[in-house]
């Protein structure tokens, strides 16, 4: 049955919603409905964020965050669409790897952080190698679907105009698979910040993550919801600009 | 020159090794024996029952699969892989959407190292002939499914090939679509002098395109009869109003019908090639 | 069509290669695993055999030390993967046919899904108190988006065609359910579920870790505090088995619904 809906447009209550969210959360912690320790004012929160900003003082951990996150993403790409292709081209050691393959997310990789910390020593090494091992799977997945998913035609096309090997790969089977590869880069991205900003969180002494647990730490509310709030705003704007992206990519082939 | 034999099929033969999901696997004869020849300029319809083998066929002769009897000669050159004087445009849609149209029909050129400058001159002509001037630069996701299939035609027919395959080019396409694309087709073979070996389950395109029909016989396959259209050329959409328009279809359809009973009876059974 | 000759038998190997080559790659992990044990970095390491044999002393011995920790973080896990899908689903279905309601909470959702959900924990922790909820709330909104976005998304591509023809036999609201809708979205739904029951465990681990009473990821932490690595190995060891067995569990159930369309 055809559904019968407000005249109001979605994106504006999608707006009422987020505005309107901030707005109880300042009600309730000015009104001291919510203890402020608990709950500081998001009028606060920006505030305190803007005074670190200005105060120079959140660029090293932002660094350190961007190049752990950019680092793992730029080795997983690499790799991920590598594997991604030789599990596709040799279809039977995929299958046998695809079990591993998919209960990775479910590991928590954090846990073999003492043996890394002797391999790779303290610092962004051994968070970039976990990062990284997180950040492949989608791409792995993604690529291998990608070129699995390419019609018999489109090879072939690509047989019968006679082209090499490498033509009918860099021609006619990537350029195919490339919405995949793309929606499989997004999610290596993504989850490249959330493991970064993770593990930052719970091991070590330098990032926005670690802001979050040392504030924490020192129970500094404003502070601490402070780099909570630019943790979110930098996830959701990466996570918005990708899926922007990716639109565009699939406009141009749909 | 339009005398000359340019495709001959000699004993043409298929049979598959069906394998099953448990690894059983059996044979599966599809095509018996075809034997016929082609001659330059001619345009030649293959007609017969879902499943009788003929896209395998013309997937024979692209060279895109190898037949398990028989020969096939292209002049006197026989045929083991795909052939740079045939050209083949699928049923399915396989304009790369990735391409513009121009960029679509460059690609055979490209493939062989033509010089940009020279393969974007042949090519704009060829996209003026099949009709798509003004769409050069569109990708294939702006157009209708009618004309993606003319990106086809234009992308197979820049390379020049001598022999164009077309397996069942307009399927995808509603009838009225079918008889003016048809009609397209027709003024593009006209114009370029291909030899056209066209595959189709509909009679009355058949009859209409063609100069010859070949009815194939349900699985094992052989030519079952061979009909000379006679009706002249030039043809237009006009031509199916014709009462020898439909003598012919009727008769061929006569042939196919017997053929057609024998498929629809086991479809049911059926295993997908 | 006459298949000619007798059917013959060959190529079965593919039944018992792939399984086989899954298996030889698990036993490849543990012979690493077992060289790492032995070698200059063993001090770290447990070798798997220690490690199998303290997990299972833990878990059902006289003294089981693992066993309470156990039983804390999976209940958590459970708890919060419980909730998730009763308020996944519920929410997977209402912005799944409601074109409107998706399109005001679709972008929101997706954020949602994409932030570090273990920076808000300190915030859960002021809450909720130190304990077993703080866990399962982190269990919970890791699992939940993920069920969110997957049963949405199987709602929305259901097929319209098939709705029709349900209707047009005069199905009954239950029926349309069991029989035409529950069917369409099965697959989305298991997908859904085993990223949640994942992410559930993730959650309470990675939680434990910052901050719990009990629980294996403390454990964890704290046996390593003192260097008693097997113990410490024994409970990755639980973590990883409990962990690859739901997923595969889910895994294998995907690809059955997979084999049927």
């Amino acid at each position: 049955m055809p559904e019968t809906y407000p005249k109001i447009k979605p994106q504006w209550v999608q707006w009422s919603i987020i505005v309107g969210s901030v707005l109880i959360l300042e009600a309730l912690s000015r009104g001291g409905l919510i203890r402020r320790t608990i709950l500081v004012p998001p009028t606060e929160m920006v505030y305190t964020l803007a005074g670190f900003i200005v105060a120079n003082q959140v660029t090293p951990h932002f660094i350190r965050t961007m190049v752990e996150t950019f680092s793992s993403f730029a080795i997983a790409a690499t790799f991920g669409i590598g594997i991604g292709i030789f599990f596709w081209k040799f279809i039977r050691i995929g299958k046998m790897f695809e079990p591993y393959i998919v209960s990775i997310y479910a590991m928590p990789l954090v846990l073999f952080y003492p043996l890394l910390l002797i391999f790779l020593g303290l610092g962004s090494p051994p968070i970039i190698f976990i990062t990284t091992i997180t950040s492949i799977i989608p791409i792995i997945l993604n690529t291998t679907i990608g070129f699995r998913e390419i019609g018999e035609v489109l090879h072939k096309v690509a047989k019968s105009n006679r082209c090499t090997p490498w033509q009918t790969f860099s021609k006619v089977l990537f350029p195919a698979a490339t919405p995949f590869i793309f929606t499989g880069l997004k999610l290596g991205f993504i989850y490249a910040l959330i493991v970064t900003i993770g593990m930052e969180f719970i091991l070590t002494d330098l990032g926005l993550g670690f802001q979050v647990h040392q504030y924490y730490d020192f129970f500094n509310s404003p502070a601490m919801y402070a780099y909570i709030v630019l943790n979110l705003l930098i996830a959701v704007l990466a996570n918005a600009l990708l899926f922007r992206g990716e639109g565009a990519v699939r406009r141009e082939r749909a | 020159m339009k005398d000359k034999t340019c495709l001959s099929l000699w004993q043409v033969a298929m049979t598959y090794n069906l394998r099953a999901p448990d690894g059983t696997v059996t044979d599966l004869e599809a095509i018996r024996e075809v034997t016929h020849e082609l001659r330059m300029g001619e345009f030649v319809t293959i007609i017969g029952p879902s499943g009788c083998g003929k896209s395998t066929l013309l997937e024979v002769i692209a060279g895109l699969r190898k037949a398990s009897g028989g020969e096939v000669y292209i002049w006197d050159q026989r045929i083991t892989g795909p052939h740079p004087s045939i050209g083949m445009v699928f049923q399915e849609e396989s304009t790369f959407p990735w391409r513009t149209v121009m960029e679509n029909v460059e690609f055979g050129l490209e493939v062989r190292g033509v010089p940009k400058k020279e393969r974007q001159k042949t090519c704009q002509r060829i996209i003026e002939i099949v009709g798509l001037h003004g769409f050069e630069n569109s990708h294939p996701n702006a157009l209708s499914g009618g004309m993606k299939q003319r990106v086809a035609i234009a992308r197979a027919l820049a390379t020049d090939p001598e022999i164009m395959l077309m397996d069942e080019p307009f399927g995808a396409l509603d009838q009225q679509t079918r008889l003016f694309i048809g009609q397209e087709l027709l003024r593009i073979w006209e114009e370029t002098g291909k030899t056209i070996l066209f595959v189709t389950h509909d009679i009355n395109e058949a009859v209409y395109l063609s100069d010859r029909v070949l009815v194939m016989s349900h699985r094992p396959s052989v030519v079952k009869a061979v009909v000379e259209v006679d009706i002249p050329r030039p043809r237009d959409t006009s031509t199916i109003t014709l009462e020898r328009f439909h003598e012919l279809t009727s008769a061929l359809w006569e042939t196919l019908r017997v053929e057609s009973e024998k498929a629809l009876g086991i479809t049911k059974t059926e295993v997908h090639i | 069509m006459r298949a000619v000759g007798l059917p013959r038998r060959v190529g079965a190997e593919q039944q018992w290669v792939i399984p086989a080559g899954t298996i030889v790659i698990g036993l490849v992990a543990v012979i690493l695993w077992s060289l790492l044990a032995a070698s200059p970095v063993g001090w770290v390491v447990a070798s798997p055999l220690r490690a199998v044999q303290i997990m299972i002393n833990g878990l059902v011995g006289p003294n089981p030390m693992i066993l309470p920790h156990a039983v804390s973080s999976f209940s958590a896990a459970f708890i919060g993967f419980g909730l998730a899908i009763v308020v996944g689903v519920t929410w997977g279905i209402f912005l799944g046919i409601s074109w409107y309601w998706r399109t005001v909470w679709e972008p929101i959702i997706l954020s949602a899904y994409s932030i570090p959900k273990i920076i808000l924990f300190p915030i859960f922790l002021f809450i909720l108190g130190i304990g077993l909820w703080a866990q399962v709330s982190m269990a919970f909104i890791h699992a939940v988006f993920p069920i969110i976005v997957n049963v949405m998304t199987g709602v929305k591509e259901v097929n319209t065609t098939h709705v029709k023809v349900g209707h047009s036999f005069k199905a009954n609201p239950w029926q349309m359910v069991t029989k035409i809708y529950f069917p369409s979205i099965a697959l989305s739904l298991v997908v859904g579920l085993r990223m949640g029951f994942s992410f559930a465990i993730l959650g309470v681990v990675l939680s434990e870790l910052f901050a719990s009473r009990e629980g294996l990821g403390r454990l964890i932490m704290r046996r390593y505090a003192v260097l008693d690595i097997n113990t410490m190995y024994a409970a990755i060891l639980l973590l990883f088995l409990v962990a690859f067995a739901g997923n595969v569990l889910f895994w294998a159930l995907e690809k059955k619904l997979r084999g049927t369309r």
